[in-house]
């Protein structure tokens, strides 16, 4: 039995990787179809955008890069559903240089369905692509948002689309839905944004940096956040659209308690078998 | 010796003094260049003010304004709501009591009879236009707090460092991660492998940046001395010219110019993943016997951390990124948790100088700590002045 | 304002000019290489640190912002072609010396001139371009990521055991949370006699998050700010040099 545990206790992590892989692939493959609990974060972020009236302008920043996207890219897709259906525009902005692509993606996959079809580019979505310097970026929305990006990602004058028509800065829009994966997001929309033009901020992070955020919930100057992949999973859920994060969450409810298991296993194999060499 | 040191920081500061003195005297022209201009056109500035003032062109009130007023409490709320958000004032971070003294007022000045709510608006944001104009001020009243409590911090800073160079003896407590450099870089040396300094991601406008590299300057030091291998991968080329400089000079004053190789410390990506799997690549074919990741990091803390484990290198992290420390506790053998980072120059060079900065920080902290809890007592009996003054606009 | 924007714009290119002709040939010189950086550094911090104070509505305060948001990007255009130069001459050394693994520096140089090539033909439009993005750099940054999932758990195993007291603590939390992020953790949860059915792991773990997480770490961020506040008031005053490497 000592002897068992003193192979776990120098268990080579290619077995930790490998039981990895399993843990990953056998919830894709036979879905547990777990029940899914709404958290009050995700609530409030989902209310913010369910208040608004059909025709009403948000500000929808990607604010991440490709490797962040398993727990973003979802959380964009059920945002962008709620807001097709409520027949709110987006405008699309980013701080992060990879944003605009990431933009471009969520916009592609969900113009290829048959519900959003008639959804028109320049009309319920624009992606205005990124300018450098994400503090002065921000800053600048508050004078001007066509001054900030006078042109759209692929070139065209920013104002010439019927969505920007009538927009100057935070003023004319409802609220800002920030997706963060960095220092450049939330936390840049709400000193700024908030704090200095009041207008309403809520988002979405990875769930590293959801604890982060919660001063700003606390101080109510960030109305709701959406917590990573399990938060994404929420919102889908919330808009009726199991996806990605739905599926995904499944993958880390199996992943989550593996890691028990080892945790436990090597806490088990040290007292039995004495400390690690 | 000490007295020529003394002379030459004095010139140091003298020549600051000059271009403080400079940049002030820049500051004072531009700004009297700027009222010069709008004095040379007064028809101009007298015909926009006359504008501006009866008819109000560009402000706007909201439609959910256009009803008739009738002094109710609720009108009152909702008329401050959107005073307090109007464009016009937007910049001017009014508090909620500043928006209902406007409101107040231009219903004290405007005529009650068929009076609208979108007119009451108008003529509030017009007079806030007025009242908070501050286009010719040069402080900002709203950040005397931030200027208060700046002073307060650099005062005690600056006694301590004016104690410090009177030849007081300063305490600074033992920092295992710093202590542990030289043993790393002396377990490095008896293996014959390299030692591989990662300054983090970010740019050098990043203090903990620049707080890394003034470590690798002690690293590159110990190396030199050593004769042992420096690899420094930077995802900045403004890092990579400033490490390849400090780790140069580290070599120079050592005496082994010779053995200092500039292809060494190299530029690899901005990307960042790309540049964890370049550092990660580094490690799997060079496998360093000791790792120093100090400055920013973020996800790739661990990827980095659980690399460098797996080669059996000694590890030293450091960072003020809060979200990673975790990561870097439990795969590195030291950490530098955030401000521990920072006084890694003072611990290293003993230089009582920098020793004092610490002790006026330490002070710094410390009066923090009476603040918080002076404010939770005053917050709980329900008096909010105290807390009120420290929110920064 | 046009007078302060000329001439701070001549000031730095006289300034830059003097640096690179002078530099080149007094590379030794004290004053070029600390003083003058240094009495750099401080004009620009302090301009900075003024422009804090200035009300927003004051037009100095958007030329300050305006100027050094431009010369910011200038520098970094300029600091970009000095990292470039830098990896493109190491491979090309790498390779024509035939050094270890030279093969991998035959694929970076190659996927650097292919793509900068798409990019600059297509802009972000091109065909070629977006496969490039989609089909390569996409999974291959999601790839570094992912490794990170492996990279807990094995960390996880070798770092979360019942050492000490504090250790201890440190495991029954993180097992906590992470039972409390996930529905099966609630479902396994309610399984436990007693405890289970009088609260929920989940709003166990966000209390844990809210309350001992957030209170350690805003007091490490007040710390780590007091200190970034100290070391910038070094870096400016120029107690802090060794990042010239003139420590000692």
């Amino acid at each position: 039995m000592k002897a068992f545990f003193t192979i776990i206790n120098n268990l080579d992590r290619r077995i930790i990787f490998l039981a990895m892989v399993v843990a990953v692939i056998w919830p894709l493959v036979t879905p547990l179809a777990l029940p899914v609990q709404i958290t009050p974060n995700t609530q409030s972020s989902y209310d913010v955008i369910e208040k608004l009236n059909p025709g009403d302008r948000i500000i929808l920043s990607f604010d991440y890069d490709p490797a962040s996207s398993p727990e973003l890219q979802p959380m964009a897709k059920a945002v962008m559903t709620h807001c097709y259906r409520k027949d709110v525009k987006m405008i699309a902005v980013a701080l992060w240089p990879q944003g605009p692509m990431m933009a471009k993606k969520a916009f592609e996959s969900l113009a290829g369905e048959a519900e959003f079809s008639g959804k028109k580019y320049g009309v319920d979505f624009v992606n205005l692509g990124v300018q450098p310097s994400y503090v002065a970026v921000v800053k600048g929305m508050g004078d001007s948002i066509p001054g900030v990006f006078p042109t759209d990602f692929f070139g065209s004058k920013t104002t010439d689309f019927a969505i920007m028509k009538g927009i100057k800065n935070y003023r004319d829009v409802a609220a800002i839905f920030s997706l963060t994966t960095g220092s450049a997001g939330i936390g840049t929309y709400v000193t700024i944004a908030n704090a200095q033009y009041k207008t309403t901020v809520t988002g979405g992070c990875t769930a590293i940096s959801s604890l982060e955020y919660y001063p700003y919930l606390q101080s109510k100057q960030l109305s709701g956040l959406v917590e990573g992949l399990k938060g994404a999973s929420e919102y889908e859920r919330l808009v009726k659209k199991p996806g990605l994060a739905t599926a995904g969450m499944d993958v880390q409810a199996v992943v989550h308690m593996m890691l028990i298991f080892f945790i436990l296993l090597a806490n088990l194999s040290q007292a039995i078998a004495g400390k690690q060499k | 010796m000490s007295r020529l040191k003394y002379n030459h920081k004095r010139s140091n500061y003298l020549l600051m003094f000059v271009l403080l003195a400079f940049s002030l005297l820049f500051a004072a022209g531009a700004a009297r260049a700027t009222g010069e201009a709008a004095l040379e056109n007064p028809q101009t500035a007298e015909v926009t003010a006359a504008a501006a003032a009866p008819a109000e062109p560009d402000i706007e009130a909201p439609a959910e304004l256009k009803i008739d007023y009738n002094g109710s409490p609720e009108q009152i709320k909702t008329l401050c709501e959107h005073v307090l958000k109007a464009r016009a004032l937007a910049s001017k971070d009014l508090e909620e009591t500043e928006a209902r003294a406007l409101v107040m007022d231009s219903l004290a000045q405007l005529p009650i009879e068929k009076l609208t709510l979108a007119q009451v608006y108008v003529h509030a944001v017009a007079l806030g236009e007025k009242r908070f104009d501050m286009s010719h001020n040069y402080f900002n009243p709203k950040r005397s707090n931030v200027l208060i409590a700046g002073i307060l911090l650099l005062s005690f800073i600056g006694y301590f460092t004016y104690h410090a160079r009177q030849g007081k003896d300063m305490f600074i407590r033992k920092i295992a991660g710093l202590s542990a450099i030289d043993e790393a870089v002396g377990r490095a040396t008896e293996m014959g492998k390299p030692v591989l300094f990662v300054p983090g991601i970010y740019d050098m406008d990043d203090i903990q940046t620049i707080a890394g590299v003034s470590i690798l300057g002690h690293v590159a030091k110990k190396t030199a001395e050593y004769e042992t291998n420096l690899l420094v991968p930077c995802t900045r080329s403004l890092v990579m010219s400033t490490s390849q400089e400090v780790v140069r000079e580290a070599y120079l004053k050592a005496g082994r110019i010779d053995s200092f190789k500039a292809e060494n410390i190299r530029y690899l990506t901005d990307d960042q993943f790309g540049y964890v799997a370049g550092v990660d690549g580094i490690m799997m074919r060079e496998k360093p016997a000791a790792n120093f990741y100090l400055g920013v990091f973020f996800a790739e803390s661990l990827i980095l951390a659980e690399t460098g484990h797996h080669v059996g290198a000694i590890q030293i992290a450091g960072t003020a990124m809060v979200h990673q420390i975790p990561f870097f506790v439990a795969a590195c053998d030291y950490t530098l948790i955030g401000e521990e980072l920072f006084a890694a120059s003072a611990y290293l060079t003993r230089e009582p100088m920098q020793l004092g900065t610490l002790k006026g920080q330490d002070v710094g902290k410390f009066l923090i700590i009476i603040v918080i809890v002076l404010g939770i007592v005053l917050e709980t009996c329900g008096i909010t002045f105290f807390s009120n003054w420290f929110i920064t606009h | 304002m046009a007078l302060f924007n000329g001439f701070l714009i001549v000031f730095f290119i006289v300034l830059f000019a003097a640096l690179i002709f002078v530099g080149q040939t007094l590379r030794t010189s004290q004053f070029l290489r600390r003083k003058l950086p240094l009495a750099f550094c401080f004009f620009m911090g302090v301009i900075i640190i003024f422009q804090f104070f200035i009300p927003p509505e004051n037009p100095l305060y958007k030329e300050i912002e305006d100027l050094s948001t431009k010369w910011i990007q200038i520098i970094s255009s300029f600091a970009l072609v000095i990292g470039l130069i830098s990896l493109v001459t190491m491979n090309f050394n790498k390779i024509s010396r035939k050094y270890e693994d030279w093969q991998y520096a035959v694929v970076l140089l190659l996927g650097f001139f292919v793509t900068t090539f798409y990019g600059l033909r297509d802009g972000f439009e091109g065909k070629e371009f977006d496969f490039i993005f989609n089909y390569m750099y996409v999974p291959m940054q999601s790839t570094m990521f992912s490794i990170l999932a492996f990279f807990v758990a094995s960390a996880a195993f070798r770092a979360f055991r019942a050492r000490s007291r504090e250790a201890t603590l440190l495991l029954t939390a993180a097992v906590i949370v992470m039972l409390g992020r996930v529905e099966l953790g609630s479902v396994l949860w309610s399984y436990i006699p007693f405890i289970g059915n009088y609260f929920d792991v989940s709003d166990l773990a966000q209390w844990i998050n809210k309350v001992f997480t957030t209170a350690g770490q805003r007091a490490i961020l007040l710390g780590a700010s007091l200190g970034y506040i100290a070391a910038s008031f070094k870096i400016l005053l120029g107690i802090e040099r060794s990042y010239f490497g003139s420590e000692e």
